[in-house]
């Protein structure tokens, strides 16, 4: 491993550990990160855009692993569905009053709230570094 | 009067958004391309208030702009509407629109009252 090449390694070696711990919560109980992603959806989503296939286009997935999750997500209470009042093959999902209590322990929280302690310009700088990173890795594609 | 820039690339949906906002009293300018959303924005005296920007237009980035206004116009309150896009998760866009400090994101489709009330409270009002 080159000089160059331990630095950027190990950079991505704390960004991968951040990550991670973010999810501390582990088990067959557990909230899984997909199905917080999906919360998140559902929470922010405009009254008609609370759909599988508005789900599928936020994770950026297919319709079938968006339909698991609203699945284990309606199973567990925290969302429901509702008729769609203009598609009859459609449904509407939102979150229950559990699904909101969810949220105020979303596990990002406490990422967010770690970055608070951050001074400001090393926050904008932090910000314009993922999201280069977000955009090479988006245009790298897929893992090898 | 409050004047808002719209940024839509669909036609029908500039239209609707546009007279939806005319009808609550606002001064409406509209832009259907990148091009015009920065002639609108940074050139002349825009005198704008808020910009309602489409993050997707005709496949360009409506991300570019949200980043040249936090540099150049970073008092400008923007409401980011997005339905998702083709090779990247709205996931994404979601949270780099929140990096750069849009107001809110409105995800497509919404009604007329969201879009209201995503106005108003960018304006602070």
């Amino acid at each position: 491993m080159s000089q160059r090449n331990q630095v950027e390694y190990g950079i991505a070696s704390l960004y991968e550990q951040v990550a991670r711990s973010v999810y501390e919560e582990r088990g067959p109980k557990a909230i899984h990160p997909v199905q917080w992603s999906a919360l998140r959806y559902f929470q922010r989503a405009s009254s008609q855009a609370g759909t599988v296939s508005g789900l599928a286009k936020f994770l950026g997935v297919t319709s079938g692993p968006a339909s698991r999750a609203v699945a284990s997500l309606v199973k567990r209470g925290l969302i429901e569905p509702r008729p769609h009042p203009e598609d009859r093959r459609s449904m509407l999902y939102r979150l229950t009053a559990t699904g909101q209590q969810a949220m105020t322990n979303d596990p990002i929280n406490r990422l967010a709230n770690a970055l608070q302690c951050i001074d400001a310009q090393d926050k904008r700088t932090f910000g314009a570094v993922i999201i280069k990173l977000a955009e090479v890795l988006g245009t790298q594609g897929g893992g090898e | 009067m409050t004047t808002v820039l719209i940024v839509e690339d669909e036609n029908l949906l500039l239209k609707t958004l546009s007279t939806i906002l005319k009808r609550k009293g606002y001064d409406v300018k509209t832009a259907a391309t990148s091009a015009e959303a920065r002639a609108a924005i940074f050139e002349g005296d825009s005198n704008l208030d808020l910009l309602v920007l489409d993050i997707w237009l005709a496949g360009h980035s409506g991300l570019d702009i949200l980043r040249e206004i936090k540099v150049n116009k970073p008092d400008l309150p923007v409401i980011v509407m997005s339905g998702g896009s083709v090779g990247r998760p709205l996931e994404q866009d979601v949270a780099i629109a929140d990096v750069y400090g849009a107001a809110t994101v409105l995800i497509k489709p919404f009604q007329a009252d969201e879009l209201v009330a995503a106005v108003q409270s960018a304006l602070g009002r």
